[in-house]
């Protein structure tokens, strides 16, 4: 049974073009990527093309991934990232420039979760529990810039401050990060 | 910029925030200073931490049916021909844009071969935008060159009263030799748009310049598709564009070598990967190319 098959298992089926392997995948992963999307994009269209590209990339590189690399997670995120930065690149007219959260008001995790995203929501508890104890203004530069792909100086015209100020206040906030997970066990890494 | 600086970079290069060039800048420094090679590798593993900063959000409802849909579409134009099922209003488009022209295939082999439009509503992608890509990969970064010179070229040709006369264009234009020049035609939908084409004929082949204005704003993932046509088969796309906030916009393609077109066709698309025209018609003319 393709349903019972391990992430590993499913990314060798889709690499020999097993489309029902891919659906399989696509229920297990779909939430996921679509949240990560949302956060990226202050839009819903705009997200479902990324969650959709997201799996034309999978189709094609599946027999790239290498579960002794990384999480199958951490790797579909990567590419969600990429390609969300991607849109994000061709449309930044229609991107928010405003500095609000409004990015961030999602629906809220009202559902009960199976069981194999015990360890994704453990390590985004964990992520967001760092970011939170940072200013908002280091949060939102590591945000901006790693997520949206903004650059240092598209972050400076927009919060109106100067590229060294722009440099020292991710500096600062990586290092409070870096020292944050540390303190919750740096080795449990994604 | 002295080592100092260049160090300074490092946060931004495990955010993937340089330019390319300050990449490249900071990755040649990065083989000789430990220090920062020190702080590369403990600062990295924060990449992948952060990837799991977002919100839970439940997707739309049917998003899995569409997502699949469209990834199986692309998939298959990628790897070859794909019988698709096509909507009532595609069909409506479709033949809309292919009742302009004369009809080239009138016996019933050639319908076969170029799809049943009228009774089957199925036609063959193996021309759409997948296979059109790849084989034209290479004209986008002139095309990106092409719409930097239009800019220049169509306010010349639209402000220099010479270029209102086909009789006169010469091989002195700017541009290359200017074939053809129409005026699109509106849909009713759409009467306040309109678009001016030019065709030229130049070093890099044929191309095909449109400057529009009175377009409609875009919302979410939607943009303006120019497509060319050819009788009985399905139609090529060219590109994908957004106006700007005063409805206006320039779309520069090359044309396809060693291929003829009759129909200029512009549709609104709800999103930009689609192969075959899925939304509405929103400007049509005949061409000759």
């Amino acid at each position: 049974m393709v349903e019972t098959c391990s992430d590993g298992e499913l990314l060798k089926r889709i690499a020999n073009r097993d489309r029902t392997a891919m659906e399989v995948l696509y229920d297990r992963y779909e939430r996921l990527l679509y949240s990560f999307a949302r956060k990226a994009v202050p839009d819903d269209f705009v997200a479902e093309e990324i969650v959709q590209d997201v799996f034309i990339k999978v189709w094609g590189a599946a027999h790239t991934y290498d579960e002794r690399q990384a999480k199958l997670t951490t790797w579909l995120l990567t590419i969600a990232r990429r390609t969300a930065i991607d849109h994000a690149r061709k449309r930044q007219k229609l991107i928010h420039s405003s500095t609000n959260d409004e990015v961030l008001q999602i629906l809220p995790d009202d559902t009960k979760q199976p069981y194999e995203w015990t360890e994704v929501l453990a390590l985004r508890q964990t992520i967001q529990d760092a970011l939170n104890e940072l200013p908002g203004d280091q949060k939102l530069l590591i945000e901006r810039i790693y997520l949206q792909g903004l650059s240092q100086r598209e972050m400076a015209e927009l919060l109106q401050l100067p590229i060294g100020t722009v440099k020292s206040r991710i500096r600062l906030g990586l290092a409070k990060l870096k020292d944050k997970l540390t303190a919750t066990g740096w080795e449990v890494t994604p | 910029m002295n080592e100092q600086q260049v160090c300074s970079l490092r946060e931004l290069y495990v955010l993937d925030g340089l330019t390319k060039e300050e990449r490249q800048m900071f990755e040649e420094h990065l083989t000789n200073c430990k220090e920062c090679q020190n702080e590369i590798s403990l600062l990295m593993p924060l990449k992948d931490w952060l990837l799991y900063d977002f919100e839970m959000a439940m997707p739309p409802k049917d998003m899995k049916q569409r997502v699949l849909k469209n990834v199986y579409d692309a998939i298959d134009n990628e790897e070859g021909t794909e019988t698709v099922v096509l909507s009532s209003h595609q069909i409506n488009d479709l033949k809309e844009i292919t009742s302009v022209l004369p009809d080239q295939t009138s016996n019933d082999s050639d319908r076969e071969k170029f799809g049943k439009i009228n009774d089957g509503h199925r036609i063959p992608i193996t021309s759409g935008f997948g296979k059109y890509r790849n084989r034209y990969r290479w004209f986008i970064p002139m095309t990106a060159a092409a719409v930097l010179f239009i800019v220049s070229g169509i306010v010349y040709y639209t402000e220099n009263p010479v270029f209102q006369n086909r009789s006169q264009l010469t091989d002195r234009n700017p541009l290359g030799q200017m074939t053809e020049a129409i005026q699109l035609k509106a849909t009713a939908q759409f009467n306040t748009t309109s678009g001016q084409a030019l065709i030229e004929n130049g070093q890099m082949g044929r191309s095909l310049f449109i400057h529009f204005s009175g377009l409609q704003p875009v919302y979410g993932s939607q943009v303006y598709q120019v497509w060319l046509i050819k009788k009985g088969q399905p139609p090529v796309s060219l590109g994908v564009f957004t106006p700007n906030s005063q409805g206006k916009a320039i779309f520069a393609s090359l044309i396809p070598f060693n291929e003829t077109f009759q129909t200029v066709g512009i549709t609104l698309e709800p999103r930009a990967i689609d192969k075959t025209p899925k939304g509405p018609l929103v400007l049509l003319g005949s061409i000759s190319v």
